[in-house]
């Protein structure tokens, strides 16, 4: 899967699970950029995305991404 | 040395002389930074350096025995994290080896200064529960000044390493530096690597305005604390001390008082501390945000000793969160639970304290099945810019689970609690709302309580900027001068009135 | 930079040298209590010939007769004691200033002797420096420090007493409380409170600031003792129930003296007093007490310099 596809896909996620329609992602988007997104919604999305791309993170997989951008690699590096 | 006593405006003095002066030495120096930067260089690290001294300095007044158990643990520190970053890339499982042995090590130290002496006494005591006598004794371990702050900073250093926020540092003054960091030590705010050590990395060239704004802020703790805070807490102090007497009137008015008090005495040395740090360029982390705006719980807690909130939030909730994520929402509850019980234990050794954590974590747990926790909405205005009625009705009720928690935080002891209770439901002897006062000192309280509110109300207009405090903006107060005439008259004011207690509810942590 | 100074400055001016150009043109109380302090040391200064020099806090000047120890032992007396809040330091150094070749020392200090590391209180020393600006130079660094925090603190009294006229209470201290001794005598015939708050005080028993100020204080003392003078500690006047509360202080202050060799004139248990003997403090007699007081005090001295003839 490409990254870009990735991308767009956590968008819907994100959208889904924070209840807002606005939201768009950029590789460069950190928590702080989006309100909804904190700490305890945090794990939410986290296990969307599993449940979403039939995958599993490891802790420190999670607790090391700084950006959007590195959730898609962890993602993308899942898929292959 | 406090930052509000004369001792330490001494020694700043002497500190600050030097430490301003060192960018300026030698050729090519001012305002144009940068111009020689092998220069600027030499003269950064021996800021470092003379930081570093006026650290030790300051520590060895509060403590010196303890000065090499401190030095000590920042060698130790810095080469865990020059460890791991050397076997980050090619091994892993011995960089998290490293990694681990520091948050063992803060773990254990912690556990030892803080809590040893009150497991051996909870034990002995739960012995005795069933009849056993053991001869155990507390040690007397005595707590090193400022523990709880710089360990903290240690392990989040070496946890971030780990998880690849920050990169090792091999500057060792500066490591030493940002971990004993004078105005932080003795109460917070806890200053996480990631924002700190970079700025160490710099050269900090005096700046105006900087300083400026932190003299202002300094101020402002200043009458925050002395004036606010240490005049409630006489009114506070005399009720606990004899609450048996006290009259349900009374007793409710110290328990809804608590709350301002703490945060008008925390908030006001963390500005002190924070304004101390920008005189000397540095942008320390914020602890407070306006949290008696809060509408529940959660809110509160993103307002209330950030500092320590989000480095527990980070290093603690996080991790039990992903853990726990099979879970669903029970798992996000016991992680929240478990975060907020070492959130109460942080303030010491204390089964109040434990319980205070305890109180706060299940406080959550309404919020968090009924989902109204996500939601976040902004604070709406209504007549006057006030809050709007509901809004006002939700930061009314979190106020009273505030007060309700802190009365498990200022008993002495969890039967102290009980008779904080009994008090209220069945107050007899003083009549009500003189507390065991002199008529002057209930004046003076009471003074300190209009002025309290009249500062959150101050605070609620000004919610967006960092503080409030600032000369009015009237045509009189452009000169530069009347503006500090206007700082003098409220120093004055409140050296007149502040009383002469010296002690911070969180200086022993 | 240089406008920081500058702004620095000026706020020092406006905060610091305003409120003290304003506590010296602001009138002092005419008849405040530490303005004895300079009619107390004229009296020290006059001629001595072997004679009884009394130095200690508030409760030495409360307890004491002079005259009737001028008449019974034949030496003069002379009562410089004034106010414990001066500290352990400001006190000492005044006696070793004060005291002569020859002279009797009696120093009578009450429990809090040494806490704080023996610097006065915001509440005297500024006061003193107010009406006797002089004595700034003779400060030690401590009491200077003390001077600088109770600016305000005094700048606020003497406002609030031009604000607000109050008139005095016969348990109101003056100066003019004093007789040609040096004691307070208006107290020995005003009413007594009757019935006195018995106070607690404690003292940690690991206080190294404490001790390290007896170190420097007695050192002081020794100094007193070198010039040819003897020395001896007058316990304080203290309340029954406040003595019973308080036992570890007055050990401790005991053990402290004890440390450095220097004696009590006679022990503390003679001078702890029924609340009909007192006066509106725990440590302040009445015109019965002080009677009593004095007699025990010529007692000792009189056995002691005896026994002190014998000696040296």
């Amino acid at each position: 899967m490409e990254k870009v596809e990735i991308l767009k896909q956590l968008e819907t996620i994100f959208r889904d699970v924070l209840d807002n329609e606005g939201i768009v992602l950029t590789p460069q988007t950190v928590a702080d950029d989006v309100e909804e997104w904190d700490s305890l919604t945090h794990i939410q999305l986290v296990v969307a995305v599993e449940k979403a791309f039939g995958i599993r993170f490891s802790s420190k997989e999670i607790l090391s991404w700084a950006n959007v951008g590195d959730l898609v690699d962890s993602v993308a590096a899942k898929l292959c | 040395m406090t930052v509000n006593s004369l001792e330490f405006l001494l020694f700043f003095a002497v500190f600050f002389a030097v430490y301003s002066a060192i960018p300026c030495l030698g050729r090519k120096c001012g305002a144009r930074a940068g111009i020689d930067a092998d220069a600027d260089e030499v003269r950064r690290k021996l800021q470092n350096l003379w930081l570093l001294a006026g650290n030790i300095v300051f520590y060895a007044f509060a403590e010196p025995r303890m000065l090499p158990l401190l030095g000590g643990v920042i060698v130790l520190y810095w080469l865990f994290g020059l460890a791991a970053g050397r076997f980050g890339g090619s091994n892993e499982r011995v960089a998290g080896l490293f990694s681990a042995a520091g948050v063992v090590s803060g773990i254990g130290s912690l556990l030892y200064f803080k809590y040893l002496d009150f497991f051996i006494e909870s034990f002995a005591d739960l012995l005795s529960l069933f009849g056993f006598r053991p001869g155990m004794h507390a040690l007397g371990i005595v707590l090193p000044v400022g523990v709880s702050f710089f360990v903290f900073k240690l392990m989040s250093y070496v946890i971030d390493i780990r998880r690849g926020v920050i990169a090792p540092t091999r500057d060792f003054i500066s490591f030493a530096a940002y971990v004993s960091f004078f105005p932080t030590m003795l109460s917070g705010p806890i200053d996480r690597p990631k924002a700190f050590l970079p700025q160490l990395a710099t050269l900090r060239r005096f700046s105006l305005p900087m300083a400026s704004d932190g003299c202002r802020q300094i101020l402002w703790g200043i009458v925050k604390k002395m004036l606010l805070a240490d005049n409630l807490a006489v009114l506070t102090d005399a009720c606990w001390s004899d609450m048996a007497s006290q009259s349900t009137v009374s007793v409710l008015i110290a328990v809804l008082v608590y709350p301002v008090q703490m945060y008008m005495d925390f908030s006001g040395y963390s500005d002190m501390a924070i304004g101390v740090g920008k005189i000397l360029g540095f942008r320390v982390a914020r602890n407070f945000s306006y949290p008696f705006f809060a509408r529940n719980i959660a809110e509160y807690w993103r307002g209330w000793h950030i500092s320590l909130t989000s480095w527990l939030t980070d290093y603690v909730f996080m991790p039990l969160n992903v853990r726990f994520r099979d879970w669903g929402t029970h798992g996000s509850v016991l992680a929240i639970i478990i975060t907020f019980v070492l959130i109460g234990m942080w303030h010491g050794a204390s089964w109040t304290f434990l319980l205070f954590g305890l109180y706060h974590g299940l406080l959550y747990v309404p919020l968090m099945y009924s989902g109204a926790f996500f939601r976040k909405s902004k604070l709406k205005e209504g007549r006057f810019g006030l809050p709007s009625a509901s809004d006002a009705a939700k930061m009314a009720s979190t106020y009273l689970l505030v007060a309700l928690g802190l009365i498990i935080f200022r008993a002495p002891s969890l039967a102290g609690v009980a008779d904080c209770f009994t008090a209220i439901f069945t107050g007899a002897g003083r009549p009500p709302l003189t507390f065991g006062l002199t008529g002057r000192e209930l004046v003076i309280s009471g003074a300190a309580l209009l002025l309290s509110f009249g500062a959150v109300a101050w605070e609620w207009y000004g919610r967006k900027k960092e503080y409030v405090f600032a000369a009015p903006s009237w045509r009189i107060f452009r000169p530069r001068a009347m503006r500090i005439a206007f700082y003098a008259a409220v120093f004055i004011v409140v050296m007149m009135f502040a009383t002469n207690s010296n002690e911070f509810i969180y200086f022993s942590f | 930079m240089k406008k920081f100074i500058t702004g620095l400055l000026l706020f020092f001016l406006f905060a610091f040298i305003l409120p003290w150009a304003a506590i010296f043109i602001l009138p002092s109380d005419p008849d405040g209590y530490l303005k004895a302090y300079g009619m107390k040391k004229e009296l020290a200064s006059g001629p001595s010939d072997g004679r009884i020099l009394i130095a200690g806090g508030s409760n030495a000047a409360f307890a004491v007769n002079s005259r009737m120890i001028q008449d019974s032992l034949g030496l003069d007396v002379v009562n410089t004691s004034l106010h414990a809040g001066l500290g352990f330091d400001f006190i000492v150094r005044e006696a070793l200033e004060d005291s002569r070749p020859g002279d009797i020392v009696l120093l009578s200090m009450g429990l809090f002797t040494g806490a704080g590391g023996g610097v006065g209180e915001t509440t005297s020393i500024p006061f003193l420096v107010d009406y006797y600006p002089e004595k700034l130079a003779d400060l030690s660094p401590g009491n200077m420090g003390i001077v600088i925090k109770g600016t305000y603190v005094l700048l606020k009294t003497k406002i609030k007493d031009l604000l607000v006229h109050k008139s005095k209470s016969g348990w109101d201290y003056r100066c003019s409380g004093f007789n040609s001794y040096g004691d307070e005598e208006a107290h020995w015939t005003a009413p007594s409170a009757g019935h006195i708050e018995p106070q607690t005080i404690t003292v940690s028993p690991d206080d190294r600031k404490r001790e390290r100020c007896f170190d420097r204080v007695c050192a002081m003392i020794s100094q007193i003792e070198a010039k040819g003078c003897q020395v001896w500690i007058l316990p304080p006047v203290l309340q029954e129930e406040t003595y019973e509360k308080s036992r570890d202080a007055a050990v401790f202050l005991e053990k402290e003296y004890a440390r450095h060799g220097i004696c009590y004139l006679f022990p503390q248990s003679d001078a702890v007093f029924g609340d009909e003997l007192l006066f509106n403090r725990p440590e302040h007699a009445n015109g019965k007490g002080v009677a009593l007081y004095t007699r025990r005090l010529i007692r000792a001295l009189s056995t002691a310099c005896c026994r002190d003839q014998q000696e040296h």
